[in-house]
């Protein structure tokens, strides 16, 4: 009896519990939904397609593309080795993940700053880089380097979690096999990875298409060069808010669709 | 220092995600402590009131001047300014922005600003023209003509700003001007390499050094030239001069002050500072 009393309380303070947590569990959801149904709601269809298809954004599409494939490839080919590394444990490691992380959590006309202030022409590297011919502020190669920035610490930390998941008794037999490093990290390390590394390079790609603050500041503004789809969708907002809003809706597009391959590629690294 | 304390009581389980909560911590502190100027410190007596301006970016140095005098001569008043390119400025009033006064770099974004009904009348107080800025260690530009040297890096305001709009139509003008030729303004295009919001923003790129020359209003490099900057002044004949409205707002809650701030920009007091600025007589 006294049994059956205590746990219907105890499932009377469960409902409870659950209903509060769904209650603020839809804070966020909610915060996220009416900026998205608000940015829809302003743009009737045939604007938005209008929009999409006049030169600046055709530009800035162009840009923001080229700029991110390469950017996305750079992170790949750098942040792999990285990942590596910091899936071992050595003295220092934590101190270097934060490190790594710093980028993602700066301000990103900071990072823009701290590029200027280190690949311009009176920066830390510029005069070298001067001396060589190679100028890389307010060009397209500052973009990639800007997106690369920002984007490749959220490969580098998710590849690394990825590479920690590796079981290491199946490394130490393919040694004891005397397999070559190559070998096993081509048979084994990279084919049980690679769609976590999938999901993590497409969040790097999605922020790296997102990039403004560190853009704005190290590469500038010219439709054509520069001027990459958050900027055109700034620069935009001052005089053809149509244009502006149709380029934000199209970035929530593919941002969501980049975001869903993400999550589908993490769901199958889950079930290796 | 509560970021200080939960690091320092670091256990050892769990150590990676604590750390990096201290890292988020102390940044955000950082940028939060830096990026909140005058708004979080409302005023250090109960009874002292701020009034916002909102004011086109090029005349930070010249309200910037005039708010502390404004300041000195209404105790227990505040300025705030908000300073932005006009459009900008516009875009965040009709958006629901609080303000008391807005002061723009041309009549269009004053004009918008009325059609909406959000300010009061407006009333001309001052004019500006514009200036090519070159950095001093640029040895292939001596004249407003080497603009158009191959391979210049120069930056312009975007076509919105008025900014923009003054820099097309003087290159325009300067184009069909004898004292350059048919191709300038073109050549001069040829050699952006990016365009800016706001003139403040084309003025620190110049003096980062990336940019090698730009087209700001006199009123910019009159304050900042010297050391790192030469001015070369577009001719009169070429331009149109910026002329800069002021209006209160009709949403302020300090229409009292918003009125005697007008009042006082258009005072000799106010208008000395702007002409110390660089700024000409209000036509």
């Amino acid at each position: 009896m006294t049994d059956r009393t205590r746990s219907s309380a105890a499932a009377a303070r469960d409902g409870f519990a659950a209903l509060a947590g769904s209650v603020f569990a839809a804070l966020p959801l909610a915060l996220i939904a009416i900026a998205i149904v608000a940015l829809l709601a302003r743009a009737p269809f045939a604007s938005v397609t209008g929009a999409l298809a006049r030169p600046v954004v055709q530009q800035a599409l162009a840009v923001s593309l080229g700029t991110t494939l390469v950017s996305a490839i750079a992170i790949l080919l750098t942040g792999t080795p990285l990942a590596l590394l910091l899936a071992r444990r050595f003295p220092g490691r934590d101190a270097l993940e934060a490190f790594i992380t710093l980028p993602v959590v700066l301000p990103p006309v900071v990072a823009g700053f701290a590029l200027l202030l280190a690949f311009g022409r009176f920066g830390l590297l510029g005069h070298a880089l001067s001396v060589l011919g190679i100028e890389v502020p307010f060009t397209t190669a500052a973009v990639i380097l800007a997106q690369t920035f920002v984007a490749a610490p959220l490969y580098v930390i998710a590849a690394k979690n990825a590479f920690e998941r590796i079981d290491p008794d199946v490394l130490d037999a393919a040694a004891t096999l005397r397999a070559a490093p190559v070998y096993a990290g081509l048979r084994i390390v990279l084919p049980s990875t690679a769609p976590a590394l999938g999901a993590a390079l497409a969040l790097a790609w999605a922020r790296a298409l997102g990039e403004f603050g560190a853009t704005i500041t190290f590469a500038g503004n010219m439709p054509g060069v520069t001027q990459t789809l958050p900027i055109a969708v700034y620069i935009s907002g001052q005089s053809d808010l149509d244009a502006a809003i149709a380029i934000s809706i199209a970035l929530v597009a593919v941002s969501l669709v980049v975001l869903l391959a993400s999550r589908g590629l993490q769901a199958r690294a889950a079930s290796r | 220092m509560s970021n200080a304390l939960l690091c320092a009581r670091r256990t050892t389980h769990r150590r990676v995600t604590r750390e990096s909560v201290c890292v988020i911590g102390f940044v955000l502190g950082f940028v939060f402590g830096v990026s909140t100027p005058a708004s979080s410190a409302p005023a250090s007596s109960a009874w002292a009131r701020t009034i916002t301006v909102f004011a086109a970016a090029s005349l930070h140095n010249a309200m910037s001047d005039i708010a502390s005098r404004f300041e000195a001569t209404h105790p227990g008043v505040k300025v705030a300014l908000n300073l932005d390119g006009s459009q900008i400025l516009e875009t965040q009033l009709a958006n629901g922005a609080r303000a008391d006064v807005f002061a723009s770099a041309d009549s269009r974004s004053m004009d918008k600003a009325v059609a909406a009904g959000l300010v009061n009348a407006p009333i001309n107080f001052a004019a500006n023209s514009l200036v090519a800025i070159v950095q001093t260690d640029i040895m292939a530009v001596h004249s407003l003509r080497d603009l158009t040297h191959d391979g210049l890096k120069v930056a312009i305001c975007v076509e919105s700003a008025p900014c923009g709009r003054y820099t097309r139509i003087a290159l325009q003008r300067m184009s069909a001007d004898k004292a350059f030729w048919p191709n300038y303004g073109k050549q001069v295009m040829r050699n952006v390499v990016t365009q800016e919001l706001n003139v403040e923003s084309i003025v620190q790129k110049v003096m980062f050094g990336d940019i090698e020359a730009g087209i700001v209003y006199a009123s910019d490099s009159w304050q900042k030239g010297g050391i790192r900057l030469r001015t070369y002044p577009i001719p009169n004949g070429d331009q149109e001069l910026a002329i800069y409205p002021i209006a209160t707002v009709k949403s302020g809650a300090n229409a009292d002050l918003a009125r005697a701030f007008v009042a006082y920009v258009l005072s000799a007091d106010g208008q000395s500072a702007l002409r110390a600025n660089g700024f000409l007589p209000r036509p």
